[in-house]
């Protein structure tokens, strides 16, 4: 994989999402055209506690369980598995009850 | 009957007397309970036009048909009066075993009139009521009246409803307290309870609360209890709704410095996350509840232990708002608050007021009486929350609320004050939320993101949160109507995630829980039929579309939001999306209700015919 092929971004995690993974923050490098699935993916490749309680496996999918959330660069909030990722995006996973 | 009792309990405190009236099996279906069924009998019962303090002027205390079941986090009741903040209804929620005792009492609701001439207690033993004096429980807090009532009755099942000093001192935003620590917090109910002399009222019935299907019931609440503990309800169960604090400050949605700003530095003591690491020491939960969303933390600080439970709400308001960045110091004020019987919201909201007025030098040290009333003082938020409990120094200017401080210092000082129809904002930065801006203006109690909700709207994909367009308005009143039925069944809001379609949920097992037939759709229209109902009474109180509107500040001033881009809403932005709304309701461009609107939700006769007094 060339440098130009790849993307630098960051997640961002919050409330119960940052409990589990046991970070704040994570910086990743993917290939160019990765989606919240991908990002899914490595979720539970990297921390397997995430399994059921973050992500979910269904079918062939990995989707974020139910209670939380993607907000992309603080704006759009998502939990669409095609959602693709631009270099330098922050990805912020946090929970989908905002109420209080 | 199956899930109601059919009766109201009326008690005239003035007289000492009290009597029963029936209600149509009709009107409960309408109106479901909770706010519903408070807002039908504060509309039939109140006479247009009165004070919120005067005698005759109701204080409603709601179950629903859920209370006394065994259905998970349904032990609640509802509060509804005229507001001393907005003069506009008023409805409350509280939690836990008062809920099921005053069921177990007989009543479907409590309505209290008139105003005793000495403090008084209520005893209510099912039918039975008592009048008791409680001069000894004067000026005593809200968990002093508790325990104090329990050892004087002799009776440790009794469950206690009471006021603390902010209510006797009839503060404006004086709450109503109940099982060592829950409120009905919002929109001064304490006062009103104030203002008829009661301190407390003491609930101990045994009437059975019989259901229509229980076996299928039982199955039903099996699930949802199940339900109630997975991954939907997580963030209430682990970190509480103290979670907000860090998400809304990196959404630049958390108000801060009296709604200057919508991001605080240095935050990190203060987030859910971090009280839940060093600060938390354990969860609680209402009664019948299987969630457990209270979290207790404790500071140490000052060299005794002080431990209280802990919401956004009340971090936002005595924290960032303040510019308080000391976690100590909003445990202690908080704590504070819920023995003086205030409301921590409209507490916080009007003590960043009055910072806002000191730093600008409309308010002195001699008004205030030597505290340094300046934003991030941290003593100075203690001494003005002591008093505002009390009605001394500050107190005397702060204890209406900011809206009527302002009224009151003049200068201009109505700018910062950060109000709703009088009930001051909670935490939700309105220009970097379109939707709940939209909500928090129209309302009918005032700022509230509760009866609301227009805040999931904005959270949810698909949904641009800073475009204000008429679109706005349908959904706006959607999550409106979908809260009135959440808090006329009453399910408590943290399990509403748990429902896969929560209508259709929801009408089955009212019809599990009352044997009379709901359909989903019914039980939307019962949504719609309850907030039209506290427009209509707001309209009869003097409503005018001018006051569906939000804080200057907040229309003429931008932000910082994300990426430092300026945020902000226009005066013609909120007003489309008024339009918007009015339009989704079939109301007129001046939000008035059409007699077709009102036939259709079968409000017609109630609206044409209440003539008010419940004597
Ligand atoms: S989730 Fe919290 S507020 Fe709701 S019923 Fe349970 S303990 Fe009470």
């Amino acid at each position: 994989m060339t440098k130009k092929n790849v993307i630098e971004f960051t997640i961002e995690f919050y409330g119960v999402a940052q409990m589990v993974i046991g970070m704040k923050s994570l910086r990743l490098t993917m290939p160019e055209g990765t989606t919240l699935l991908d990002i899914n993916r490595v979720l539970t490749q990297q921390f397997p506690q995430a399994t059921d309680k973050i992500v979910q496996k269904t079918g062939g999918n990995i989707v974020l369980q139910q209670g939380h959330i993607y907000c992309l660069n603080g704006s759009i909030f998502t939990n669409d598995p095609d959602q693709p990722i631009a270099p330098n995006d922050v990805l912020l996973l946090i929970s989908s009850s905002a109420g209080g | 009957m199956f899930g109601y009792h059919g009766k109201i309990l009326v008690v005239d405190l003035t007289s000492e007397t009290s009597h029963w009236i029936d209600i149509e099996k009709e009107h409960l279906r309408q109106y479901i309970g909770g706010v519903g069924l408070g807002a039908y009998l504060l509309f039939k019962f109140s006479v247009p036009g009165t004070d919120p303090f005067d005698p005759s002027s109701p204080l409603i205390f709601a179950t629903s048909p859920l209370v006394g079941t065994r259905l998970t986090t349904s032990s609640k009741f509802a509060v509804v009066s005229k507001s001393p903040l907005t003069g506009f209804i008023n409805d409350s929620l509280s939690s836990s075993f008062c809920a099921t005792e005053l069921k177990k009492c007989g009543c479907d609701a409590l309505i209290l009139i008139g105003r005793a001439k000495r403090p008084t207690l209520l005893f209510v033993q099912n039918g039975r009521v008592d009048f008791l004096d409680a001069k000894y429980l004067t000026g005593l807090t809200t968990a002093e009246t508790e325990k104090t009532v329990k050892e004087t009755l002799k009776d440790y099942v009794v469950r206690v409803l009471s006021i603390g000093p902010a209510g006797e001192n009839l503060v404006h935003y004086a709450t109503i307290s109940n099982d060592g620590g829950r409120h009905a917090g919002r929109g001064g109910a304490g006062a009103v309870m104030g203002s008829k002399n009661l301190k407390a009222i003491a609930l101990n019935g045994s009437h059975a609360i019989s259901v229509a299907q229980p076996e299928l019931l039982e199955g039903k609440n099996r699930l949802l209890r199940e339900k109630s503990r997975s991954n939907a309800t997580a963030k209430y169960r682990l970190i509480g709704t103290v979670d907000n604090l860090a998400t809304f400050n990196r959404l630049r949605i958390l108000p801060t410095q009296n709604f200057q700003f919508a991001h605080v530095e240095d935050s990190e003591d203060l987030s859910g996350e971090a009280l839940q690491k060093t600060a938390k020491i354990k969860t609680a939960h209402c009664a019948n509840c299987t969630i457990g969303c209270e979290q207790i933390f404790e500071t140490t600080d000052s060299g005794k232990s002080i431990q209280n439970r802990l919401e956004y709400e009340t971090l936002y308001a005595l924290g960032p708002l303040c510019a308080i960045k000391d976690r100590n110091t909003v445990i202690k004020a908080s704590k504070m608050c819920d023995l003086a019987g205030l409301d921590t919201v409209s507490t916080g909201v009007t003590i960043a007021w009055a910072m806002e007025c000191f730093e600008q030098g409309l308010l002195t040290l001699k008004d205030t009486e030597g505290i340094e009333l300046r934003f991030g003082n941290t003593a100075a938020l203690i001494d003005c929350v002591d008093a505002i409990s009390n009605q001394t120094g500050i107190g005397k200017l702060l204890y209406g609320g900011c809206k009527k401080a302002a009224m009151t210092l003049g200068q201009g000082s109505d700018y910062w004050a950060m109000h709703v129809k009088g009930l001051e904002m909670p935490g939700y930065e309105p220009r970097g939320l379109k939707t709940m801006a939209l909500g928090l203006a129209v309302n009918p109690r005032g700022a509230c993101h509760n009866r609301s909700s227009a805040y999931e709207a904005d959270f949810a994909p698909g949904v641009d949160r800073f475009e204000a367009s008429v679109e706005k308005g349908k959904l706006a009143a959607e999550k409106e109507d979908y809260s009135a039925v959440l808090d006329s069944m009453i399910w408590c809001k943290f399990l509403r995630n748990c429902f896969e379609d929560f209508y259709t949920e929801s009408s089955t097992i009212y019809e599990m829980v009352t044997g009379m037939s709901m359909t989903a759709e019914e039980l939307e229209r019962a949504g719609t039929r309850i907030n039209t109902l506290r427009k209509c009474f707001n309209i009869r109180e003097g409503w005018h579309r001018k006051d569906d509107t939000l804080p200057r500040r907040i229309l003429e001033e931008t932000y910082n939001g994300i990426d430092k881009q300026a945020t902000g809403l226009t005066e013609q932005e909120l007003s489309l999306m008024i339009d918007g709304y009015y339009h989704a309701r079939g109301w007129d461009t001046q939000g008035r209700v059409p007699t077709n609107v009102l036939r259709n939700l079968d409000l017609l006769e109630i609206v044409k015919s209440a003539k008010g007094s419940v004597k």
